[in-house]
């Protein structure tokens, strides 16, 4: 059994420091330990959602899967070759990415037409009355409409704008795309639109989807299987269904039980576990696991060794000392 | 009407743009009482932030109270002087901006700027108000509270920054807090927190709280009362529970299924289709007629009246309007 045709990304012990100044008076540089070795899989049209706090590494895992940023260690396979290293043109065609905010991610002075065409010129793709009937095509795709090509981002909502931005994405035909927090920043009514568009796109044309969010109830509905990052590190990596009913890090149990539920009653009968202190900083993570600092558990072994990110039942993955038996 | 801490009548608030005239509030009226926790809920862009900055007198320069009264414990609002509001804002109500970093100065410490606004806004002296401002950013949960006082505000993280402006609107322990989006910058472990220590000081000091809000789930955890705004007037109002189990109007109906709820499976959303109207040129009729299934022709011709269909529970929509059956 080829892994090729099962899996279309494997990310080994992906790693991502950025190194930043301390000072304009010193000249030592300090690391932000943004993504720290991290592994996954994620299968052909499979979504794996990413969660966590804001900080924790969520888009810088993303961009570095992309190699929009270049990896300080691991290696990714695209469906079945390393391209950890490779000149990434080729590959840019088939990996897209949706980007975070709406608002700033197009440029305000082409059409929406020209934004969307943009990657088929770079890739040459399609020109002439071609590109045009793409272009149009894509836009029906996302629920927008020709006349929309001709008009500048300024003049869309919100909602808009993040469908041109989806449109852009597909423009190259990719079959796997990261969606960093693509819903966020629009409103609920707004968000489910785009939310079933994602999802109609997915089962017409067999995307793969990395869906990078901290709304727990969306990245729950979109998901195949969810991932929790903590500073930096996966915590934990389940079925949906399990990693909500089940959540077996104490950080993944706190975030779950923070969610307020839209529904009063139920909402007055939930128990919530406050977290104690701060997220520390990504640049002197605290030794053994990360977490202890706000953990309820946390015992003496867990400031002294990283607990492993491992199996502790069948296709349900954590790193905590509490499963180390 | 002897208990009811703020009271808005029939509050019309416009904005001058070079595009036109921008009808942001038409017909606004709603009251909260004392200790009493109202959300306000509604589409980006439905004129909540402009009903509160209504109230305290905070609008941008091309924006206008039309017409409307605001009363806020007995004291009727537009009859008070720039300077007798300022003194209010601070000390009776404090308010917590939807953008953090723009109420910050970034010159000054995030201990001054406490300090400060302590100072100005109770009877402590400097030494005292700083022992308080140590206080006040332990409850928000900022750790090592002495140390982070003498800090910028470009050294916060967003989160901590809207923490210490929760910290600066409830120093003066002020009779009406409002809150707009007070947690969206945060994380849900961090808001739960944040929502904690609003509980806490509710009961403890009977606040009112007028909390705006996207999240549906944050108005089910602390709200008494719900008010609906879509386009710039007041869709619906009642209880929480009123709202959440019983709604009136297509716009919360709609709202209330958008959201996805955890114990539910894979199955579609129903998203609300269609774009909010442009308040510029707003629909003469009903604001949601574009976007409602149950629009009839009414609805495009004449704006529906608010009618209660119980005490404290009503909705504006033609089809609560006996007439309407069948039109
Ligand atoms: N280009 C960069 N240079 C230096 N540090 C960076 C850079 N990009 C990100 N970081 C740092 O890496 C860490 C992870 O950031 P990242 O943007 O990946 O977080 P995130 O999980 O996407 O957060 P959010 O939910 O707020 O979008 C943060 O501490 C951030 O400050
Ligand atoms: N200074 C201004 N000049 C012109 N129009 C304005 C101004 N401030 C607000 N508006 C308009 O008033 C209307 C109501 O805006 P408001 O900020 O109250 O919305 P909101 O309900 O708070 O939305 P959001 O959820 O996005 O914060 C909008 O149409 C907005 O464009
Ligand atoms: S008044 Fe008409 S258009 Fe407006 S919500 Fe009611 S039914 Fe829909
Ligand atoms: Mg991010
Ligand atoms: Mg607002």
């Amino acid at each position: 059994m080829s892994s090729k045709h099962i899996n279309i990304l494997e990310v080994k012990n992906l790693t991502k420091y950025f190194s930043v100044n301390k000072g304009l008076f010193s000249n030592q540089n300090s690391v932000v330990k943004a993504v720290d070795d991290v592994s996954f899989s994620i299968a052909k049209g499979e979504t794996l959602g990413l969660v966590g706090e804001s900080g924790c590494g969520k888009t810088t895992a993303g961009r570095t899967v992309l190699r929009l940023h270049e990896p300080t260690k691991g290696q990714i396979i695209f469906d079945g070759t390393d391209i950890t290293k490779v000149r990434m043109k080729p590959y840019r065609k088939k990996m897209q990415m949706i980007f975070q905010d709406p608002y700033a991610s197009l440029n305000p002075r082409m059409t929406v037409g020209d934004i969307i065409g943009e990657p088929m010129d770079i890739h040459k793709l399609a020109k002439g009355k071609e590109r045009k009937d793409r272009i149009y095509h894509l836009l029906e795709l996302v629920g927008l409409n020709k006349e929309h090509a001709n008009r500048y981002p300024h003049e869309f909502s919100g909602g808009q704008r993040q469908r041109v931005g989806i449109a852009r994405a597909l423009a190259v035909q990719p079959e796997f795309i990261v969606c960093d927090e693509p819903i966020s920043a629009l409103d609920v009514s707004i968000q489910a639109q785009i939310v079933n568009m994602l999802e109609d796109l997915q089962n017409s044309l067999g995307l793969t989807y990395l869906f990078i969010a901290h709304d727990l109830s969306m990245v729950k509905h979109i998901s195949n299987r969810v991932g929790v990052m903590y500073l930096g590190k996966l915590v934990e990596l389940a079925k949906s269904d399990e990693l909500y009913d089940k959540p077996a890090h104490p950080y993944t149990q706190a975030l779950l039980s923070a969610i307020p539920i839209a529904d009063p009653k139920a909402s007055k009968e939930k128990k919530r576990i406050i977290l104690e202190g701060d997220v520390p900083s990504p640049i002197d993570p605290p030794s053994g696991c990360r977490f202890r600092t706000r953990c309820p558990y946390a015992t003496k072994i867990c400031a002294e060794i990283e607990p492993e990110f491992k199996e502790i039942s069948p296709s349900h993955m954590c790193a905590c000392h509490l499963y180390n038996k | 009407m002897k208990n009811n801490l703020l009271e808005i009548n029939n509050l019309y608030t416009t904005f001058r743009t070079y595009a036109g005239k921008v009808y942001a509030l038409n017909n606004v009226s709603f009251s909260i009482g004392k200790g009493e926790a109202v959300g306000v809920v509604g589409e980006s862009g439905s004129g909540k932030s402009v009903t509160m900055l209504s109230i305290m007198r905070l609008l941008a320069e091309n924006g206008f109270v039309e017409s409307g009264s605001i009363i806020f414990d007995n004291k009727n609002l537009s009859e008070l002087t720039d300077k007798q509001m300022q003194d209010l804002r601070g000390n009776e109500i404090g308010m917590i901006f939807q953008d953090p970093m723009t109420s910050l100065n970034p010159v000054f410490t995030i201990g001054n700027q406490l300090v400060e606004s302590i100072v100005k806004h109770t009877k402590l002296n400097r030494s005292e108000a700083k022992q308080k401002a140590v206080e006040l950013l332990k409850m928000v949960g900022i750790p090592s509270p002495e140390k982070r006082l003498k800090q910028y505000p470009h050294e916060f993280s967003g989160g901590m920054r809207q923490r210490v402006m929760i910290a600066m609107a409830l120093s003066c322990e002020p009779k009406l807090l409002i809150a707009d989006e007070p947690t969206t910058a945060l994380d849900v472990t961090i808001q739960a927190q944040i929502i904690e220590l609003m509980k806490d000081l509710k009961e403890k000091l009977n606040m009112s709280i007028i909390l705006i809000t996207h999240d549906l789930g944050l108005v089910a955890d602390i709200c008494e009362k719900v008010v609906v705004m879509y386009g710039g007037t007041i869709v619906e109002q009642g209880t929480t529970e009123d709202i959440f189990y019983n709604p009136q109007h297509p716009y919360t109906k709609g709202l209330l299924k958008c959201i996805p709820r955890m114990n539910m499976g894979r199955e579609r959303l129903k998203p609300i289709e269609g774009q909010p109207p442009d308040m510029i040129n707003p629909p003469k009729g009903c604001p949601f007629v574009e976007r409602c299934s149950s629009a009839m022709k009414i609805c495009e011709l004449q704006k529906p009246i608010y009618t209660e269909i119980k005490k404290g529970h009503g909705a504006a929509c033609w089809l609560h309007e006996a007439g309407s059956k069948g039109v």
